[in-house]
């Protein structure tokens, strides 16, 4: 009885979660190169109670015997990495992947991390940064004079120069893909972190086996399907609401059992 | 009169199982690939009632019962990713635990650094020939669960079934494990592998919640049974006295 007001307890955390990540994903309806997480669970142990002269012995036939589960347990939060819809945004520095890939970003210790968000800048000595000034990799510089950019869908960049008549090609755009992208961890800010369960990153051109081309001039949305959240939001809020309903039938069983005699 | 009581208070014990059983339902009604239980009861033998087997209540009571777990197929549900499998029929994936083989209809499955297939627990999935090795890129699993890479076949997993009742019990973590150690598992041969979708839990909330009611208010009718043989007790020995 008091095992079944817990049990049912951690069904309402586990639902308690889902709506975290469901929140999370709303927040994040608007937010460039987003991907939406999901929650997934499993069930908790097993108290295996023998039944009194049921046989101990492995080769008899199966006995009957109880088994009372205590509840379920968050394992783990996913990443979906599906993609989002492109929309056009008129700034040449806007870059969208429509594919698996991921743009390489340098942060500034060195370490290299992985962003869906293509929302490049200049920095002040004319190289392409993301919104946080980390060094797009390999590095591009623009020289000075620019008066435009473009990116092919291979990735291939040129700048038109004042007093020059041919595009000057500053470099190539290089993406990194995972066996299992769900595997990434996420660090914020929109980047991700290799994992041992992401598997180590192939390096490629945009527009080769699956890497995705690049799309100047629009950035990917998030993946998060509004219908879908505020069903699964449905979902958590009737789940917590069932286990809510084992805690009062529990409750109301310790009340009988605490009445049996007045 | 006292043998009334007992049997009242027998009646009310299972009921306390029952809904240790169903609250466990309910807690796993979104969990991944999870096959819920039921109490089967057996009736109370008229033998055991006879009058030297009284004073041991508890231990009579447990025999009368057991759980069963109710392997009914789950709905598939869409995810998009490559790791999620899911058995649309009779089967159940091979798991490598420490503790020996285990069994899941979970596949809620991840790569590990040496790219194997592995649970989320890290336990490899078993293939045809021990753990399921893939290669850096893209892989494609198959209905019949032959698992391909660059057009090539590099595994294929291994889904097994067993003899009817199925002699598994639930060992957690979405694994069941053999109640017969000496049974061997056989290759399955009716289902069929979906990638990019998980099994959802088979617990339907309107049988649980009419569940709940009915031992709610057996349990009621339990107590209120032993209140009124308390009450008759009670008469007999306070007013027979008076006479």
């Amino acid at each position: 009885m008091i095992r079944s007001l817990r049990t049912a307890a951690t069904g309402m955390y586990a639902q308690e979660m889902v709506v975290d990540v469901i929140s999370n994903n709303l927040a994040n309806l608007n937010t460039t190169g987003f991907k939406k997480s999901k929650v997934e669970f499993q069930d908790l142990l097993y108290q295996t109670i023998q039944n009194p002269g049921a046989s101990t012995n492995g080769s008899a036939a199966p006995t009957s015997e109880i088994q009372i589960g205590h509840g379920t347990k968050p394992v783990s939060v996913l990443k979906i990495f599906s993609q989002g819809d492109v929309s056009p945004t008129d700034n040449p520095l806007d870059l969208a992947i429509d594919g698996e890939g991921f743009f390489k970003v340098q942060m500034p210790d060195g370490r290299i991390t992985y962003t869906r968000d293509g929302t490049f800048k200049i920095s002040a000595d004319g190289r392409l940064v993301t919104s946080d000034g980390y060094v797009l990799d390999p590095e591009i510089s623009l020289p000075e004079n620019t008066t435009g950019v473009n990116i092919s869908s291979e990735g291939v960049i040129s700048a038109q120069v004042v007093g020059e008549t041919e595009p000057e090609v500053l470099g190539q755009i290089e993406l990194a893909k995972f066996v299992n992208p769900a595997g990434l961890k996420n660090i914020g800010r929109n980047l991700f972190e290799e994992t041992g369960a992401s598997g180590a990153p192939q390096y490629g051109t945009p527009d080769s086996d699956g890497f995705g081309r690049v799309l100047q001039g629009y950035i990917e949305t998030s993946n998060v399907d509004v219908v879908q959240e505020m069903v699964n939001m449905i979902v958590a809020q009737r789940a917590y609401e069932i286990n809510s309903k084992a805690i009062k039938t529990s409750e109301e069983m310790l009340t009988m059992a605490n009445n049996l005699k007045r | 009169m006292i043998r009334g009581l007992y049997i009242s208070a027998a009646g009310m014990l299972p009921q306390d199982m029952e809904q240790e059983v169903a609250a466990n339902n309910l807690a796993n009604i979104n969990t991944t690939g999870y096959k819920k239980d039921a109490v089967h009861f057996k009736r109370l033998l008229d033998e055991r009632l006879s009058l030297d087997s009284l004073h041991g209540g508890e231990s009579d009571v447990s025999n009368s019962e057991e759980t069963l777990i109710n392997f009914s197929q789950g709905e598939l549900q869409p995810t998009d990713v490559k790791t999620d499998l899911a058995i649309d029929g009779d089967g159940f994936f091979s798991i490598e635990t420490p503790d020996g083989v285990r069994f899941t209809r979970d596949g809620n499955f991840t790569l590990n650094e040496e790219n194997q297939l592995v649970t989320k627990s890290g336990n490899p999935v078993l293939g045809e020939s021990g753990p399921i090795q893939l290669f850096d890129g893209d892989f494609e699993v198959k209905q019949n669960g032959d698992i391909f890479q660059n057009g090539n076949l590099v595994d294929r997993l291994s889904i097994v079934t067993f003899p009817r009742p199925l002699p598994l019990k639930k060992a957690g973590e979405g694994l069941f494990e053999l109640t017969v150690p000496s049974i061997h598992p056989q290759e399955s041969e009716h289902f069929t592998v979906q990638q990019g979708f998980l099994e959802g839990s088979n617990v339907n909330a309107i049988s649980e919640m009419v569940k709940m009611i009915t031992i709610d208010k057996s349990f009621q009718a339990g107590q209120k049974a032993i209140q009124a043989q308390n009450e008759t007790l009670g008469k007999l020995i306070n007013q027979t006295a008076r006479y």
